[in-house]
């Protein structure tokens, strides 16, 4: 690539640090001499996808083999996008600055629906057709994966293979039949067949999907003999053995996260129904103690970042979250080096750790009733009442915080408008309650923030039967919040209706979908997570255009016995289990957590030959 | 505690980073090398480091300069040998002198910067010799500059100690030498632009076409690197 132009160019667009690469940690390697070349794409901009822990994951997970390479590119931002077209400059690799159709393969991350507009923009800025069809046997195996993985379909149209699971598991296996299909110059559909024959790979060119009359799903089925009707999720069974990197490539410019990330335990069993990365994930896996500390270390040391997050999906629920903490502190205070807690469970233990692990500059507490009434909690088994948010927030006040964030959600399964002045009186007993003890204290007053996102039904959970609500309907109910959420010292946040009516669409839809993605697409559509480039009104033309009704996506019209338009992807929690937990939601039945009692009977151990690991404990 | 004053490069795609994100890429060495940088007090302590004149993003330079304080002894050596392996590309520690606690900081002291600038021209080093000679003739050179939405009109001559013609990398180019700082700042960019708009026969070039060769004191009429300023 013409390196000169690339310096030219870069000083006309905002932020060049996104297109530059050589960050510390980064890995060069030989193209010449590299038997496998593997560009991970994150279709949005660099300081996002720099701040996923998956990304990597799988760049140190590929570039350990001495072999294969593995290179990043992220979607440009428009100013660079319009300058590389006006150039022919094709969409290039951050490492070497070659053009990403010259690699072997292409792997998305599928993180956010929203996202989906930039992969095909990334295909065709790369000069790689967007739709699978039109691709020859020179272009890049075009892969995806990650938790929209988990229901493919609006994607089928432009990927050629999706890949269901955890990565650790099976990518050496995956790259190394690609590899040797390479070498042996087998045709691409022949590799693709073979693939299709392993666990975790799901090619939709191999797969025939039949709609009745009303457009819902009622046949899915292999076309190819020997291609299995269900794709089984991969999972990894242990954790602590499971490859993790020891550097972190740091980035020049400031991006969303800086710093070192633990990964203290993946899976969550709690069970809120309406949570798909609780039922993608399961079972619960925690790492142990000695293998974090040594993580810690070796992160620490080869990145010089000054903080720790301790991630997963609960993190207070890890079984040695207090051990783990105090030994952290211990180690690295002096140095200076915070540790925060990214997921924190309502109580006062939690608020506990949190104050002897932070630091002292303390930023607010963030905390996720998701529901009003008790009733509403109820329903989306979260098991929390109101007198263990009282108890936190008021715990966290004693210690000295005086902002809280309440996350909630409007739009859940049988919400009433009471539910909805619920959140405000909950908020406001909790205003009330904080007042009280920062005046004892005469600490300075708190700030309550309530946060307010739209309910998006997601494929693989209990709620995946359910009716999103319409456009009109969330501006309603979000203008009884504004009505209600009112006080001193209370202030409410709520998330774009429009945005999450588009999420739901894709969420949970089918392959008709690409074709409104291709014209949608080819009108403009791109960053559409992006307020400043979010085009709602292109998409309804789009829709009309391609003569499909959007809100049949939304009011979802499957039935109990009904074939699902995922139905082809096992994630290994069983539709039975699925189902009784909808029907407990409605008659408000809580479900506990099997990790601390007795099995549910989700079925997924069982049909993924895995075992909940709780390591922390020993 | 030790204070250091530190000659470096900033060269190759490093080049675009900001002055901010230079500043937390040193921090972040330091702590990689475990150097024994000083930290400040506070809830909110960061290495005390602090840096000459920002460098516009785009362009290169050979010329750059930082104080650092340490919490022990240590000569540039030793500094050099522990910083090396946990530098990214790009920069590169040249040269490095203990100096009194006393000394001003760089950013009171520089107050010239010189320049190397690759020219987009068809004349020849003869001609741009005569271009330039003629462009400085004149009273005044008048630029407009936008601050907080506002234009004031900026006089660049007082501030253009001398330009010369050259060549750089066998391409027609220019040095200049002029003021920097709070006390009158002409920026290259400015005065690439007042060449072109005086005389068609230059071209305005890219950022990155231009490069820092040096940072200096201008004080009673003699030029001094900031290393023989703190001699002093």
């Amino acid at each position: 690539m013409d390196k000169e132009l690339l310096l030219s160019i870069l000083p006309e667009v905002s932020k060049p640090t996104r297109y530059i690469g050589n960050e510390w940690n980064s890995v060069h390697k030989d193209h010449a001499q590299a038997s496998l070349k593997v560009a991970f794409a994150f279709p949005d901009t660099y300081e996002v996808g720099m701040s996923h822990i998956g990304l990597k994951i799988l760049y140190h997970l590929v570039n350990r083999n001495e072999k294969w390479l593995a290179e990043r590119v992220f979607a440009p931002w428009t100013d660079m996008e319009d300058l590389m077209r006006k150039h022919n400059l094709p969409l290039f690799a951050l490492e070497s600055q070659r053009p990403i159709k010259e690699f072997d393969l292409i792997g998305f991350t599928l993180q956010y629906e929203l996202s989906y507009t930039n992969i095909l923009n990334m295909l065709d800025l790369a000069e790689i057709s967007v739709l699978r069809s039109e691709r020859s046997e020179s272009d890049p195996l075009i892969i995806a994966g990650g938790p929209c993985g988990y229901n493919p379909e609006p994607l089928a149209d432009f990927i050629d293979l999706f890949y269901i699971g955890e990565a650790e598991e099976m990518m050496d296996s995956l790259l190394e039949i690609i590899e040797k299909a390479k070498q042996q110059r087998w045709s691409k559909r022949d590799l693709l067949v073979h693939l299709a024959k392993m666990d975790g790979i799901y090619v939709p060119s191999l797969y025939d999907v039949i709609y009745d009359d009303l457009g819902k799903v009622v046949q899915i089925k292999p076309n190819e003999s020997g291609v299995p009707e269900k794709v089984r999720k991969q999972v990894v069974a242990n954790l602590d053995a499971a490859f993790y990197p020891e550097k972190f490539i740091v980035p020049f410019m400031e991006v969303v996260h800086e710093r070192v990330v633990l990964e203290i335990a993946r899976g969550c069993t709690r069970g809120c129904r309406f949570c798909q990365a609780g039922m993608i994930y399961r079972p619960v896996r925690e790492r142990s103690l000695a293998t974090l500390q040594k993580q810690a270390r070796k992160l620490l040391n080869s990145t010089g970042y000054d903080e720790i997050s301790l991630s997963s999906l609960s993190t207070s629920d890890y079984s040695g979250i207090k051990r783990l903490a105090e030994k952290l502190v211990d180690e690295y205070q002096e140095l200076g080096v915070g540790i925060s807690l990214p997921s924190l469970r309502i109580d006062s233990f939690s608020v506990g750790l949190a104050k002897e692990v932070q630091r002292v500059r303390k930023t607010g507490l963030t905390f996720a009733p998701e529901a009003g009434t008790q009733r509403m909690r109820d329903v989306i088994n979260k098991g929390v009442t109101e007198d263990n948010l009282i108890e936190a927030a008021s715990s966290a006040v004693e210690e000295g915080w005086s902002s809280i964030k309440l996350y909630f959600m409007l739009g859940l399964p049988t919400e009433k408008d009471e539910d909805l002045v619920g959140i405000a009186e909950l908020a406001k007993n909790v205003s009330r309650v904080c007042d009280q003890i920062r005046r004892r204290n005469q600490t300075k007053p708190v700030n309550i923030t309530v946060s307010v996102s739209n309910f998006v039904p997601k494929s693989h959970t209990p709620f995946q039967w359910w009716s999103m609500d319409s456009y009109q309907e969330i501006i309603r109910k979000q203008d009884i919040l504004k009505k209600e959420v009112k006080g001193r010292g209370l202030s409410l946040n709520w998330h774009n209706a429009k945005t999450s009516i588009l999420e739901g669409v894709f969420a949970r839809g089918d392959r008709r979908l690409g074709q409104v993605l291709y014209q949608a697409w080819r009108n403009g559509a791109k960053f559409d997570g992006w307020s400043e480039h979010f085009n709602y009104d292109l998409w309804l033309k789009t829709f009309e255009d391609c003569g499909l009704d959007y809100q049949f996506y939304l009011t979802f019209p499957y039935e109990k016995d009904d074939i699902l338009p995922w139905d082809h992807i096992h994630t290994g929690v069983s539709t039975d289990y699925l189902w009784r937990e909808y029907q407990k939601s409605i008659n408000e039945e809580n479900t506990i957590d099997c990790r601390f009692e007795h099995c549910t009977q989700c079925d997924c151990c069982d049909n993924l030959n895995v075992a909940i690991q709780l390591l922390g404990a020993d | 505690m030790t204070r250091m004053r530190i000659q470096f490069d900033k060269m190759d795609q490093i080049r675009f980073i900001s002055h901010l994100d230079l500043m937390r890429c040193i921090s972040r060495a330091i702590r990689r090398g475990k150097v024994p940088v000083a930290l400040s007090q506070g809830f909110n302590p960061h290495h005390l480091i602090s840096m000459g004149s920002a460098l516009p993003v785009g362009m290169t330079s050979s010329g750059e300069y930082m104080d650092i304080d340490f919490a022990k002894e240590i000569s540039f050596d030793e500094f050099k040998t522990e910083m090396n392996p946990v530098l990214p590309a790009g920069l590169e520690l040249i040269k490095g002198e203990l100096i009194s606690r006393e000394i001003d900081s760089l950013m009171a002291q520089i107050n010239i910067a010189v320049y190397l600038v690759r020219l987009k021209t068809k004349l020849d080093k003869g001609g741009v010799e005569l271009l330039v000679h003629n462009f400085l003739k004149q009273d005044q050179i008048l630029i407009k500059r936008e601050r907080k939405k506002k234009i004031r009109e900026v006089d660049l001559r007082p501030m253009i100690r001398k330009l010369q013609a050259l060549e750089v990398d066998g391409q027609p180019g220019l040095k200049m030498k002029v003021q920097t700082g709070s006390k009158g700042n002409a920026r290259p960019e400015e005065i690439m632009a007042a060449l072109a708009e005086y005389d068609g026969g230059i071209s305005e070039v890219p950022l990155t076409w231009m490069h820092r060769q040096g940072l200096y004191v201008e004080q009673k009429g003699r030029l001094l690197t900031p290393f023989e300023i703190a001699r002093i």
